[in-house]
């Protein structure tokens, strides 16, 4: 009786020891590593109504960081030229009312609305002195994600 | 006389001590064996359960389908820009990587499937133009595009430069994307 006792508490402690040293060898820890890159979708204007108190800009994403914006910039000349639709001899200008010189619309992280959509106003000069009718024109914007100051 | 009883006693006294002693030893080994066997249950139990986590096992699980979802028969309208206005989607990013002497190079360029304008991509670096597309459609994109020329190692500023244009060719607002080119 003795014997196998001995016999079954020998076999007991192997397999305690065992169990380890057999799981050691499957086991093995890595570190694996993904950086995603920011990405946006903003929505520029598909036309812009001059006569529009403001000029507004909307996203569908902003999955940047939280060091990081994305800047709209108005690209070329402002005043903007507009054409009059039945009569390219007769001209608007529009000048954008920017923020810092050209911005038109800036983005934080997870913003669907730019920050600026209340204080980018438009004017159209000397409105009383050109004729009646409609004008247009395209406008190109620039976006950049830089990282905020 | 009383002295033989006396030693009858004390012998049956050593023959009852004896078989006692022999009690206790029987019930401590039978505690003994239980103890071993719960012992080597415990271990074969850890051993079957280490097992079950190490590798993956043959489930007869199965997955169990969202009952919310329902059939997709494509998309529907959804929520709009504010006042009305119709929106051209730009998808932009911050950083591409190129590889020097090779024309082909992978990108991620798309016009999205919300639009409802033709996009025409230029890209520019250096102000000088390495590829132009023709007019995508919304939900068409490009993943690998073919350069006109090689564009040497270095850190740039590119820029995508996004046409848009309505389908009677009427051009639309359009914009350029910014972003790091690094060639390597």
């Amino acid at each position: 009786m003795k014997r196998i006792l001995a016999l079954m508490i020998a076999l007991a402690i192997l397999c305690a020891v065992a169990v380890p040293s057999v799981f050691a060898e499957e086991r093995f820890d890595t570190v694996m590593e993904y950086t995603n890159p920011s990405n946006y979708q903003i929505v520029i204007p598909e036309t812009i109504d001059a006569g529009a108190e403001h000029l507004t800009f909307e996203a569908y994403s902003m999955n940047i960081l939280d060091n990081e914006k994305v800047m709209i910039k108005l690209d070329g000349n402002n005043p903007i030229e507009l054409a009059k639709e039945d009569n390219a001899n007769f001209t608007a200008q529009v000048i954008i009312d920017c923020k810092d010189g050209d911005i038109v619309g800036e983005f934080y992280k997870d913003e669907l609305s730019s920050h600026y959509n209340n204080d980018i106003s438009m004017v159209v000069q000397n409105a009383n002195q050109i004729p009646a009718g409609k004008y247009s024109g395209s406008v190109s914007f620039t976006v950049s994600l830089t990282d905020r100051a | 006389m009383e002295n033989r009883h006396t030693r009858n006693a004390f012998k049956s006294k050593q023959i009852n001590d004896t078989m006692a002693v022999g009690d206790n030893m029987k019930k401590r080994n039978i505690i003994i064996f239980i103890l071993a066997c719960l012992l080597i249950a415990a271990i074969i139990y850890i051993l079957l359960n280490l097992r079950s986590c190490s590798a993956p096992s043959n489930q007869s699980e199965t997955i169990t389908a969202d009952r919310e979802a329902i059939d997709y028969t494509g998309d529907r309208s959804t929520t709009q820009l504010t006042d009305g206005k119709a929106g051209i989607a730009i998808s932009g990013f911050k950083s591409l990587v190129f590889h020097a002497d090779q024309l082909n190079q992978k990108v991620n360029f798309n016009n999205p499937k919300n639009n409802n304008c033709f996009q025409v991509m230029t890209l520019l670096v250096n102000n000088q133009n390495y590829w132009k597309s023709g007019y995508i459609a919304p939900g068409k994109g490009y993943y690998s595009i073919e350069l006109t020329k090689p564009i040497p190692k270095g850190d740039y500023t590119a820029i995508l430069k996004v046409d848009c244009y309505r389908n009677d060719f009427t051009p639309l607002n359009s914009a350029n994307i910014e972003f790091e080119l690094q060639v390597i």
